[in-house]
């Protein structure tokens, strides 16, 4: 079996008085492209949330690569190797593309105040390496030639590869993909599938959550069903497409 | 060199042009807390005050040289930012700017209180050695700094801050650090505009720096267009000589001075470079004419 | 201080409260709905007491007075809005504050061109008599201060919870475009908000020029700004909130001064004023934000 990347144990997140996400165990293993699916308000974005530090578990431990998180900062939690996505697209829109990304690398450059301001060839160096290095991100997202757009200016779609390039930008181990494919045209979404599976080919291990079945049936290679904050079941593809605690948790509501 | 342009120049716009250099200073320090970073401060007149005072009193009772008075006024003044800055940080938007006019408008009934300031009366007695040359000196000095940061890791992720700072801590970015360091460095500059403006009149006033100052130098940054250097440097520009270009009386000219506040807001919202962006613009006419002179030889 | 210092020190600071309360509820009301802190409001109190004034120097009574004030001052807040902030409600937020320091430096100099700088006199319009209750003195003037301060706080508080108007209003401050999407009139709204913040502020003025029998072009500066802090500390947005804020300032203002901080009267409200907002950032009587992702 392969290593465990992320551990989350008994994971608990209360907002005064609803509990969102309820003792919650999940792993993620190394190498894969794993979903978690629910229906609206199931939890999934609070998962998300707890595990890069934007919120604290009310109770339970979050382990990645062995080292408890749950009670570090976001920032903190960036620097380990987790980058994210985020459901309603967060990108810095009065910026350009290209800096979008390059503030990705933020925790992979080590120039401060003084080497900006006198700008030794050691600064002009990882200058140009941060440049290059989004840049090349630019180009696995199909977004090179809109560089120097403002983010504002991209359509939807590619809000959304940007999103996705300034994560990938840092090199993390586990990128966490918050609904990558809402609202993209079927087109879209088969070249988003592409790119998915090129991130992972690439090594790093991707964690999403989806409202398309079939987006996410054709993708990922385990799946764990949320509902109420409740973990339904984990399994396969099929396994969880025949569970009928699934169907349950969906029925009435909508599928995909 | 002042007396050798004194001969050209009439005295009263001298004084004008380096007032103008000395708030183009204060006003890029200001560009950078919240034009760059979005941290919204009504109290930058304060961290001018401070190094005003910091900067004409070690003048006076320490006998320093000017420019090393500068620099202590400049430092003084970053340590109130920082001091103003830490707690603040657990604020943000319009209650951080009201947190900061808070702070601004103690810092002044302190100088208005303190013995060593001259209390109400004010501090006279300073040297005048600010001169047209060192104010523009520092002035470009400035500007290269602050674009130099704006351009680097730093800058942007101040950049980031603005715009998102959830993302951005998500990014990596340990934003209060960030906040802090704008805040030092935006009242860095104020201190040191402050030295020079105590050095050129050689009077100070706590009435001087009150938040009416603040606003004056928030409205220079979002006339011209709030988060760029050029449109920091226009509005400054504009707004501190329109009042020397309207010849009338004291209160007219205020009173055509909120009114074409009011105005330029109604019809360039956004400032009057706002969604302009220079380098862009030069970046694209480059473009086009790299593209004018390409088409016939390759078509 | 003796416990009689303490109570008579107790009542000038309500009656100098109340009067921040006042003005204190246009700015909250206002920030409430459209989320600008409209730095012209301490100037349309200005104008109240001037208006006031003038009244009164043409042989009015006192009631008369402030009902003119009232009903100028709520002319001209209407036209600010209209003029002044309409046109830059979708724009940057900086901008409708920008265009609220532009009114306020026209309408203060405005009133220097016309009045001059220095304090006017006021008239003293009622008999001042000193009443003595117990172990304090209250004049007539501090009566009828908090008696109108309290009817008009009375009426809002019964105009915002039983009018049409005034639910439409908690419709929108709660969220504009909701409210607009339900077919609220939300421009009618924000003029009759900014219309009520400007009847109090003008109330105040004329009392407080009456109080302190003078009244001048600059006098909105400072007081508005004092109101404003009242405004943060009870918890913007909330009108209770802004009659509490309002109190609490002027108490430990005129309890400060009594204590020997007279030379840093002006610092007492901002102190304060940072330590709610380090402390408690939604202010006593305000809701806590809420961090969503
Ligand atoms: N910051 C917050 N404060 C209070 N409640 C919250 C907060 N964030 C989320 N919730 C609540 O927690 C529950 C789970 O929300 P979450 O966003 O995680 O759902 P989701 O599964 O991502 O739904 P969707 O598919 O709609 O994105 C919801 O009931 C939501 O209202
Ligand atoms: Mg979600």
């Amino acid at each position: 079996m392969s290593e465990v990347l992320l551990e989350l144990h008994g994971v608990t997140v209360r907002f005064d008085g609803l509990t969102a996400v309820h003792e919650l165990d999940l792993n993620i293993e190394r190498g894969m492209i794993r979903a978690l699916i629910g229906p609206n308000g199931a939890g999934k974005s609070t998962v998300f949330n707890v595990v890069t530090g934007i919120f604290r578990p009310s109770s339970g431990s979050i382990r990645f690569r062995g080292e408890e998180i749950s009670r570090l900062n976001p920032y903190h939690i960036a620097a380990r190797g987790i980058a994210r996505t985020f459901q309603n697209i967060r990108l810095f829109k009065n910026a350009s593309v290209l800096d979008n990304v390059k503030v990705g690398r933020h925790y992979r450059c080590r120039s401060n105040i003084w080497d900006a301001l006198l700008r030794l060839p050691g600064f002009k160096a990882e200058e140009r390496q941060t440049a290059e290095a989004s840049l090349e991100v630019l180009e696995l997202v199909g977004l090179a030639h809109k560089k120097h757009e403002l983010a504002m200016n991209l359509s939807y779609g590619e809000q959304r590869r940007l999103e996705i390039a300034r994560g990938l930008a840092s090199n993390p181990v586990l990128l966490l993909l918050d609904e990558p494919a809402a609202g993209m045209n079927p087109q879209e979404k088969k070249n988003l599938m592409r790119l998915i599976q090129d991130i992972r080919d690439r090594g790093v291990t991707v964690f999403l959550v989806e409202h398309d079945m079939k987006f996410v049936m054709a993708l990922s290679e385990k799946i764990t069903v949320l509902d109420y904050g409740r973990k339904v079941c984990t399994g396969s593809p099929t396994e969880v497409r025949s569970d009928p605690r699934v169907i349950e948790a969906y029925l009435g509501k909508e599928v995909g | 060199m002042d007396d050798f342009l004194k001969q050209f120049i009439n005295p009263y716009y001298l004084q004008v042009l380096m007032l103008l250099g000395i708030y183009l200073i204060a006003a890029l320090g200001l560009h950078l807390i919240t034009g760059v970073t979005g941290q919204l401060s009504f109290g930058h007149a304060a961290f001018l005050s401070v190094g005003a005072y910091g900067a004409a009193l070690l003048n006076i009772h320490l006998d320093l040289p000017f420019l090393l008075c500068l620099l202590a006024g400049g430092l003084l003044a970053a340590l109130a930012g920082v001091f103003v800055g830490f707690p603040s940080m657990r604020l943000s938007g319009d209650y951080l700017g009201i947190a900061t006019l808070g702070f601004c408008e103690i810092i002044r009934v302190v100088f208005m209180n303190l013995e060593i300031t001259g209390g109400a009366r004010g501090l006279a007695g300073i040297p005048r050695e600010t001169n047209l040359l060192t104010v523009y000196i520092l002035v470009i000095l400035t500007i290269v700094t602050i674009y130099r940061l704006q351009n680097s890791r730093f800058g942007r992720a101040l950049v980031a801050i603005r715009e998102d700072e959830i993302a951005a801590e998500c990014m990596g970015i340990r934003s209060i650090w960030y906040k802090v360091g704008a805040f030092a460095i935006g009242s860095f500059c104020a201190g040191v505009a402050g030295g020079l403006y105590a050095h050129m009149l050689q009077y100070l006033n706590p009435a001087d720096f009150g938040f009416v100052r603040s606003f004056e130098l928030l409205c220079f940054i979002v006339l011209g267009g709030l988060g760029s250097i050029s449109g920091a440097i226009l509005g400054t520009t504009i707004l501190t000589l329109a009042p020397e270009m309207l010849r009338f009386s004291a209160e007219y000219r205020m009173m055509m001075y909120g009114t074409l506040m009011v105005a330029m807001m109604i019809f360039r919202p956004r400032g009057l470079l706002g969604g302009v962006d220079l380098r862009r613009l030069i970046r694209s006419s480059f473009r086009s004419r790299d593209r004018d002179t390409t088409t016939p030889a390759g078509g | 201080m003796d416990l009689q210092t303490l109570l008579q020190q107790m009542i000038n600071g309500i009656t100098l409260g109340s009067t921040y309360a006042l003005i204190a509820l246009g700015y909250t009301m206002v920030y409430g709905i459209i989320k600008l802190i409209n730095f012209a409001h301490g100037d349309v109190y200005m104008l109240g007491a001037f208006v006031g004034l003038a009244v009164v120097l043409m042989g009015a009574n006192i009631w008369l007075a402030i009902f003119v004030a009232m009903l100028a001052c709520l002319c001209v807040a209407v036209t600010i809005e209209r003029v002044a902030y309409r046109p830059l409600r979708s724009s940057i937020r900086l901008a409708p504050l920008i265009s609220s320091i532009g009114v306020s430096i026209f309408l203060q100099t405005l009133m220097t061109l016309l009045k001059g700088p220095q304090p006017v006199g006021f008239p003293q319009v009622v008999t001042n008599t000193i009443y003595t209750v117990g172990l304090v003195k209250i004049s007539t003037v501090q009566i009828i201060i908090l008696v109108v301060a309290a009817v008009l706080m009375i009426g809002l508080q019964l105009v915002i919870k039983r009018t049409k108007m005034g639910k439409a209003m908690r419709a929108t401050s709660e969220d504009l475009r909701t409210a607009s999407l339900m077919g609220i009139n939300v421009n009618a709204v924000i003029s009759f908000t900014f219309a009520l913040g400007a009847v109090m502020a003008a109330a105040g003025g004329v009392l407080v020029g009456m109080y302190f029998n003078s009244v001048f072009p600059l006098m909105g500066v400072m007081a508005g700004l004092k109101a404003f802090c009242a405004a943060v500390v009870g918890g913007i947005g909330s009108v209770p909130g802004a009659v509490l804020g309002g109190l609490f300032l002027g108490v430990a203002e005129v309890l400060g001064v009594a204590a020997g901080l007279g030379s840093y009267r002006d610092a007492i409200a901002f102190g304060l004023l940072i330590l709610v907002l380090l402390f408690r950032p939604s202010g006593l009587l305000g809701q806590p934000e809420q961090r969503k992702v």
